[in-house]
């Protein structure tokens, strides 16, 4: 099941061009980045009961912890790795599937969420390009402070779908909706500086 | 009478006379001159009559005449005589009054009337000789009107070819009731007497009433703008009022009935709905506030009139509302904040009984108003109206007889049932409920039950489960002493000089206490041992918790100059029987003797060492309690009592007591929250944020943020409870 998928490959480019003296510990993360996430890919093609795809996940998260990689330090993988994966050249769905991933790699372990830290690092890293709003996220979060501390999957998951779907000028955002609070505050966040600087 | 008699009727004589009549012998034929004799006869009568002078010949006898020339067919040549000798004399008349136009209109009303009055006593009198061809030929003849109103036709057709004296006739009519508006008594027969003139001619309608109402609005319009920057709203109303019935009067006293409604229609408008917004808006606030229930109900009157009692309804909504935020906003008066609601309601109530006559939408409006503003301040006005009750019903207050009690009760009711949060009020009422009861600080107990049962009723019977509990277990408690001091345990076992009663809570009824650890004088110890052998002897299984901060004693001090007995709390006794063995001690030293936690010992020794009564001395004097303080008995404690309560300082409600309150209300809540949200997702599945959102807040009976309702809904997700479904973020499915 370590295989990678077809499609995928092309995503990972060989690391064969990376100069620096470690490159076989790249290759062999940048491998295992490969193949996990077409697993993971898998996984959720899948016709399968949640608590199996919940089990073959926790699987994969053990897999990437015994390599090291959790928490921040998979996002220094990930930044390091940054030419070689190439997500902004991903078609929407395949990011999609690539930032939910992502959730899983960072997560600390044993544990159901992403520090903020983390998050905020992770956002700056994925999403340029992708979310127009992506600086004045970053501000909320940075503005947020202490209140808050960490990201659950579920918030993780809104942040993306809000990009894709919320127009830039927030007119087609609906507060009654069910985007969590955090994204409700964001919104509230914006509108407030917007007509501060209006002013 | 026999029957055979029947058959002749007998005529009275017996020779019968015979009465023979013979025709005449040539027909009787008329004077030749019969028909111009008899015309000129009855012209000079009338002429007689129109010019107001003696009629020369008797009236039988020009009756007889008229009688006479009808008989002999002459009935439609007399009818038209007459109408040209009646028509010449009109026109006559008319073109009198045609002449004096440059008079002023007053003065030529009196000529009009004048000329009214004559034509209607002088076709009377006409009618009256005529009176064979009035009832004869006018009848049998459908194109002659009767004589009286022909008169009227012909005076009608002359006022027609002349407008302007009946222009200047209404005119002057106009001018007398302006007149009378404005103050100055008119000869009011006159103005009748012309108005039933108008409406004999039938030009009433057009002719007057026209001009007259168009001629009201235009006064009313002038008289309200000037008067609305004049004169206070309280008097403009009851300028209105007066207007109202005056013109009411006026139509009744001389004008046609028909006009009645438009021209009280033409005041409410002008006077009082062109008005209206600015007189609620100016006005309805101060009349409120001074309590102005009479010109308040003038108010609702009219709005009545004139269809505005919704924006009335508004704006005493309005009033309401924005009257109780203020009270229920003035947070340096919360402590009088229920009282001067239950001022405000009575007051609002009053206002609806006397001068918004109950109307119903007015009482709904009242209660929306309430509910909305005594919710803005979250949860303090729940806390305070359980405050409030407390106390009234604990002793020593004022709160008089039962009756006024109950009363009292009642009127917080109606407060209470405005309130979304009485999760807060059941939380604060129980805390407080708990003290009354420990404590036996409780005016009557009937009081209570009563109150209880109100709640019951009001809220069901599991908002009241506990409290109802709290009520057994003080019962309970009381038979539980009973047995105990009948027992040996308490005669035999109990270290002497000393007495005891325990109230055992069931917990889950009464508010959590923290449990605050203390060693106990040895004696207590002992005590307690013995009444939990006694109790786990009865009831097995069970099992004893010590909430030695609820305690209470009574011990006796012996000072140098007097013994005195002392009423303190636990952890006071606990303190103050160190000093049996040392006169002085330090806090550590205190501390470590009597385990009591810090805070709470600092402001146990606080309370006697620097309150009202002090039977210790604290070294440095202050009112602070410091670490390094020492503590020593007050050798020289005097005091005129006997017997002395020393109130102590935690017993008192503390803000952090009325903070965790409020905290284990919110915490019920999210847990309530919780449940309701996995209540309706178990039995739906499926269900898309809004629908859940809808049926949450239908469930949940406390006022709840749909913020705080999504947190949640969000927490839910994080412990797998809920997930969102993969296709659209906006439903969630249930997780089994």
């Amino acid at each position: 099941m370590c295989a990678p998928l077809f499609e995928n490959e092309h995503l990972f480019r060989s690391a064969g061009g990376i100069p620096q003296s470690n490159t076989s510990n790249f290759t062999s993360i940048l491998n295992l980045l490969s193949a996990t996430f077409s697993s993971f890919c898998e996984i959720q093609t899948l016709d399968m009961t949640r608590e199996s795809v919940r089990k073959r996940i926790s699987t994969l998260e053990e897999h990437w912890q015994s390599c090291g990689l959790n928490g921040h330090s998979s996002l220094q993988a990930l930044s390091d790795l940054k030419a070689h994966i190439r997500w902004e050249a991903m078609s929407p769905d395949q990011f999609y599937k690539f930032y939910r991933y992502v959730f899983h790699i960072c997560k600390e372990s044993k544990k159901k969420h992403i520090k903020l830290p983390t998050a905020l690092a992770a956002w700056q890293l994925l999403l340029p390009g992708r979310f127009r709003l992506l600086d004045r996220w970053c501000d909320f979060i940075v503005h947020k402070g202490k209140s808050l501390l960490v990201i659950n999957e579920d918030q993780w998951w809104q942040v993306v779908d809000f990009s894709r779907t919320i127009h830039e000028d927030l007119s087609n955002f609906d507060p009654s909706g069910a985007w969590t609070v955090l994204i409700d505050e964001f919104v509230e966040f914006v509108r407030t500086q917007h007509s501060a600087t209006a002013m | 009478m026999s029957p055979t008699t029947a058959t002749k009727p007998s005529t009275g004589g017996n020779g019968s006379k015979k009465l023979v009549i013979k025709p005449l012998k040539a027909k009787p034929t008329l004077p030749e001159n019969f028909e111009e004799a008899t015309w000129s006869k009855l012209q000079e009568a009338i002429q007689a009559v129109h010019g107001k002078k003696r009629v020369s010949t008797s009236l039988e006898e020009l009756y007889m005449a008229v009688q006479d020339m009808c008989m002999h067919k002459m009935a439609d040549k007399l009818y038209i005589k007459l109408q040209q000798e009646c028509d010449a004399h009109i026109k006559v008349q008319v073109e009198a009054l045609q002449t004096m136009l440059q008079l002023d209109a007053v003065a030529f009303l009196d000529r009009v009337d004048v000329m009214w009055r004559d034509h209607c006593s002088q076709m009377l009198t006409i009618r009256q000789i005529f009176l064979y061809l009035d009832r004869t030929h006018v009848l049998a003849t459908t194109t002659a009107k009767s004589l009286f109103d022909m008169g009227l036709q012909l005076l009608g057709r002359h006022l027609q070819e002349k407008p302007q004296v009946q222009l200047h006739a209404v005119q002057g009519l106009l001018t007398l009731v302006e007149r009378e508006r404005k103050g100055e008594s008119v000869d009011r027969v006159l103005v009748q007497n012309l108005v039933r003139m108008l409406g004999s001619l039938g030009t009433y309608l057009e002719a007057f009433q026209k001009p007259f109402l168009e001629d009201s609005h235009r006064f009313y319009q002038v008289e309200g703008v000037a008067l609305m920057s004049e004169i206070l709203v309280p008097e403009y109303l009851l300028h209105c009022e007066k207007r109202l019935s005056e013109e009411f009067e006026r139509c009744t006293q001389y004008l046609d009935l028909s006009t009645r409604r438009p021209l009280i229609q033409a005041v409410e408008k002008q006077l009082v709905a062109e008005h209206l917004p600015a007189i609620l808006e100016r006005g309805l606030a101060a009349l409120m506030d001074a309590n102005r229930v009479e010109d308040v109900a003038r108010l609702y009157v009219l709005s009545t009139r004139v269809g505005a009692l919704d924006a009335m309804r508004a704006v005493f909504k309005d009033y309401v509302r924005s009257t109780g935020l203020r009270l229920v906003k003035d947070e340096d008066k919360d402590k009088e904040m229920v009282e001067r609601l239950l001022e405000l309601k009575s007051r609002l109530d009053e206002v609806l009984q006397k001068s918004l006559q109950r109307n119903e939408s007015f009482s709904n409006s009242l209660k929306e108003a309430f509910e909305s503003f005594i919710n803005q301040r979250q949860n303090k006005p729940a806390e305070l109206i359980a405050k409030f009750i407390d106390g009234r019903m604990r002793s020593g207050s004022k709160a008089g007889s039962e009756e006024e009690i109950e009363a009292m009760l009642d009127r917080v009711l109606v407060l209470f049932r405005y309130i979304q949060g009485k999760d807060v009020f059941e939380a604060f009422y129980k805390k407080d409920l708990a003290k009354r009861l420990l404590m036996g600080k409780s005016a009557s107990i009937d009081a209570e039950k009563s109150m209880i049962s109100k709640l019951k009723a009001e809220c069901g019977s599991q908002f009241t489960n506990k409290l109802e509990g709290m009520f057994k277990d003080t019962e309970l408690s009381a038979d539980v002493m009973n047995a105990f001091r009948q027992s040996t345990h308490f005669n035999l076992r109990l270290p002497p000089g000393i007495d005891m009663s325990v109230s055992v809570l069931t917990a889950g009824f009464w508010p959590t206490y923290p449990v605050m650890e203390s060693s106990l004088p040895q004696e207590l110890d002992k005590s307690m041992e013995v009444f939990k052998d006694f109790y786990l002897k009865k009831y097995s299984g069970r099992r004893l918790v010590w909430h030695s901060s609820l305690g209470t004693c009574v011990i006796r001090a012996q000072f140098p100059k007097g013994v005195k007995e002392l009423s303190v709390s636990l952890f006071q006794a606990v303190v103050l029987m160190l000093f049996n063995d040392v006169d002085d001690l330090s806090l550590a030293d205190i501390q470590t003797q009597s385990g009591i936690e810090d805070k709470e010992l600092k402001r146990t020794l606080q309370s006697l060492a620097c309150g009202k009564v002090r039977v210790l001395v604290k070294d440095p004097k202050g009112r602070d309690v410091d670490d390094k303080d020492t503590f020593s008995f007050n050798q020289d404690f005097t005091e005129k009592l006997y017997r002395i309560k020393i109130n102590a300082i935690q017993m008192k409600e503390t803000e952090e007591e009325n903070k965790k309150t409020n905290d284990q209300v919110l915490q019920d809540r999210q847990y309530q929250i919780d449940a309701a949200v996995v209540r309706i997702m178990k039995t739906r599945k499926q269900l898309s944020h809004k629908l859940l959102v809808a049926e949450a807040l239908q469930q949940l009976k406390f006022p709840l943020k749909a913020a705080d309702l999504k947190k949640r809904i969000e927490s839910l997700i994080d412990r797998e409870y809920l997930a969102r479904d993969s296709s659209d973020q906006n439903i969630y499915n249930y997780l089994a």
